[in-house]
């Protein structure tokens, strides 16, 4: 074991002289830089995040309303569950620490109920993955994809509400959501509407019909010419003196159409790139077969196409989730604009650096989670093997 | 037009941009007949036959497919792609289905098909061309011979009148070329009417009812394996025969 190790290291890290240079130089600065931040991080009080938590996670959502946030945790990890018991080699790695997580925090000093919440959030994809596997068979595929397709909307009628103040889903304002749920919200929403979206700009600036294909391509150059930031104030200032005096729609989707049509645009031109990889003769396969252009499109392109270009749209998906920060700009209270709102509290001005260093391993552990389970989308995608 | 005429064209003529590809093919084919194309490279043999289920489109002179013109009206278009089979140099399977859902889909979709009356179809297929062990496979698990039966079992499914082959050995490895050759020898005796476009000599003279030879976008000579391939007329035949038989 020990003598594998020296053999490695002797073979990557010391194998020519400046490589050796190279490995004791950076190891100085790497165990430098590595115990300075050990130093800090114990010498620095973390009070601010806990005292804080509510808030980094969800604003200023009203604490009576917390379940509902749960609810929909409950739900989505019972989806989960089910769809792990889809994958080829059963619970392994990544799946197994996404059930233990929950419970690991509920063994920390959160409140009874929250603790309880925690444990049931690892109960039910056990649960969910239990009845996958005995209950639903052969089903379970199809429970599972309506399930994901539906659940997007189900957070939106969960968080918003419909009812009045005395009913049992009262609504709750945007501007009182913050925090992770509003980041969340704006990532998943940006993600499915800007991918709808641009695959429609992409399938029309492939159109026969000229109209759609100028009116396509000036729509995704225009976009592309522009910074997130612009596109972000003019649905700020903009909008509203566009629309008549009697509509009024609220910052959050202003600030939405700013970042999905934007994203949309880039979507587009990705989308695009997956069409040109794709041989001519699968379209002549398709015709040839009497398939019309729809069924071609759907049934036999479109699957190439993204299966594709994966490893691309991960790339954007990880960049619109980081892109989200940005809205904190025209003052929603999203994780950033959550972060300065704390260190604005005279309480809490020197723990800004906390703050930002607990936001920044939740942005981590968001992107991370895309990119790994791409991953496993792609490898299960992969036909040849 | 006769009965017995599945394809007839005349003065059928295409040009890619500036360049005249098709100079106007007059050609009658009947039911049931082997027709194989020969001609050197570039001559127009696969412009041709693709423009008899429209993957490319002519611009003068008139066709007819089972009696159905070839023109800009998508119902014509359908229905002559729904009476003529298709089978590539390359195979142009499906890669993200299995074999099974590659034979299975154009019968479910496009003919509305039970899935159950599609699935013992295509096994039967399958079965037919000596394949049914491979069902659940994807493409790309398959040798190149076994792809291209699998191709011609999907042609198949959607119970086509004609059948064309676009140099369907071609991409193929030496050792596979029987395999599939042999698939085809029992389609042509099966009374489908096939049109082949084919380099395998061997092949064209033991099915073949008429051997067709194009240049330059013309048909040079036509005639029978014997006639042709014993006693061709014309030059340009013999120096391509002679080119053909050489290696
Ligand atoms: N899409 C196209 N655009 C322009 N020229 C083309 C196109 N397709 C084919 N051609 C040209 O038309 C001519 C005839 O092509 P075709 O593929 O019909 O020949 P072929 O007889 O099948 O030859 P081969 O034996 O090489 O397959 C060739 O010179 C080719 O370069
Ligand atoms: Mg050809």
């Amino acid at each position: 074991m020990n003598s594998k190790i020296i053999i490695w290291a002797k073979n990557n890290l010391f194998n020519t002289w400046y490589n050796a240079v190279i490995t004791l130089f950076l190891s100085y600065f790497l165990t430098k830089a590595v115990r300075s931040m050990v130093q800090w991080i114990f010498s620095v009080s973390w009070v601010v995040i806990p005292r804080n938590l509510k808030l980094i996670l969800t604003g200023a959502y009203p604490v009576d309303q917390l379940w509902r946030i749960w609810f929909i945790l409950l739900v989505g990890t019972f989806l989960a569950g089910i769809s792990y018991s889809l994958l080829k080699k059963g619970i392994r790695g990544t799946v197994l620490v996404l059930i233990l997580v929950p419970a690991l925090l509920a063994s920390l000093g959160f409140s009874h109920v929250s603790r309880m919440y925690l444990l049931s959030l690892s109960i039910c994809q056990v649960v969910g993955y239990l009845s996958g596997k005995y209950l639903f068979g052969g089903k379970a595929v199809i429970i599972a994809a309506v399930g994901w397709v539906i659940f997007v909307p189900f957070i939106y009628v969960m968080v918003n509400g419909f009812t009045g103040p005395e009913g049992f889903l009262p609504l709750v304002r945007t501007n009182l959501w913050g925090g992770l749920l509003l980041s969340m919200i704006i990532s998943i929403t940006s993600i499915i509407l800007s991918f709808v979206l641009g695959l429609f700009l992409a399938l029309g600036r492939r159109s026969e019909l000229i109209v759609i294909r100028y009116f396509s391509i000036g729509v995704i150059e225009i976009i592309r010419g522009v910074p997130l930031i612009t596109l972000l104030f003019l649905g700020y200032l903009i909008l509203p003196l566009a629309l008549p005096a009697n509509i009024t729609i609220g910052v959050l989707l202003r600030a939405m159409a700013g970042i999905v049509l934007f994203h949309a645009a880039y979507m587009a031109e990705n989308i695009r790139g997956g069409f040109q990889g794709l041989s001519k003769t699968q379209y002549e396969a398709a015709y040839a077969m009497n398939f019309n252009k729809f069924q071609s499109m759907v049934l036999i392109i479109l699957p190439q196409v993204i299966k594709n270009i994966i490893p691309v749209l991960v790339n954007s998906f990880t960049g619109m989730v980081k892109d989200t920060s940005l809205i904190s700009i025209i003052g929603l209270l999203d994780l950033v604009g959550i972060s300065t709102a704390i260190a604005a509290n005279p309480e809490f001005m020197s723990d800004s650096q906390q703050v930002l260093l607990f936001l920044s391993l939740i942005y981590f552990i968001l992107c991370f989670s895309i990119s790994r389970t791409s991953r496993k989308i792609e490898a299960s995608m992969n036909y040849d093997k | 037009m006769k009965e017995d005429i599945i394809i007839k064209s005349r003065g059928l003529q295409k040009w890619y941009g500036d360049f005249h590809v098709l100079k106007g093919i007059d050609i009658e084919i009947k039911k049931g007949e082997v027709v194989v194309i020969l001609g050197p490279s570039g001559s127009g043999k696969s412009t041709f036959i693709r423009t008899l289920n429209h993957l490319e489109e002519h611009q003068k002179g008139e066709l007819f497919v089972n009696n159905i013109e070839m023109n800009h009206n998508i119902k014509n278009i359908n229905k002559i792609r729904s009476e003529v089979g298709m089978v590539f140099q390359s195979f142009n399977l499906f890669p993200h289905y299995t074999v099974l859902q590659n034979i299975m889909l154009a019968p479910v979709w496009v003919k509305k098909v039970s899935k159950e009356a599609a699935l013992e179809a295509a096994m039967t297929l399958l079965k037919r061309v000596g394949i049914e062990d491979q069902a659940h496979k994807y493409p790309g698990q398959l040798s190149g011979g076994q792809q291209q039966r699998v191709a011609i079992a999907r042609s198949l499914a959607m119970k086509p009148e004609i059948m064309l082959f676009d140099e369907p050995t071609s991409a193929l490895d030496p050792e596979m070329i029987k395999e599939v050759l042999d698939v085809m020898i029992e389609l042509a005796h099966s009374n489908m009417t096939l049109l082949v476009v084919t380099h395998e000599i061997a092949f064209a003279k033991a099915v073949a009812d008429r051997i067709v030879f194009f240049d330059e976008g013309v048909i040079i000579e036509q005639g029978t394996p014997d006639q042709i391939f014993n006693n061709p007329k014309e030059d340009r035949t013999k120096l391509f025969l002679s080119q053909i038989l050489d290696h």
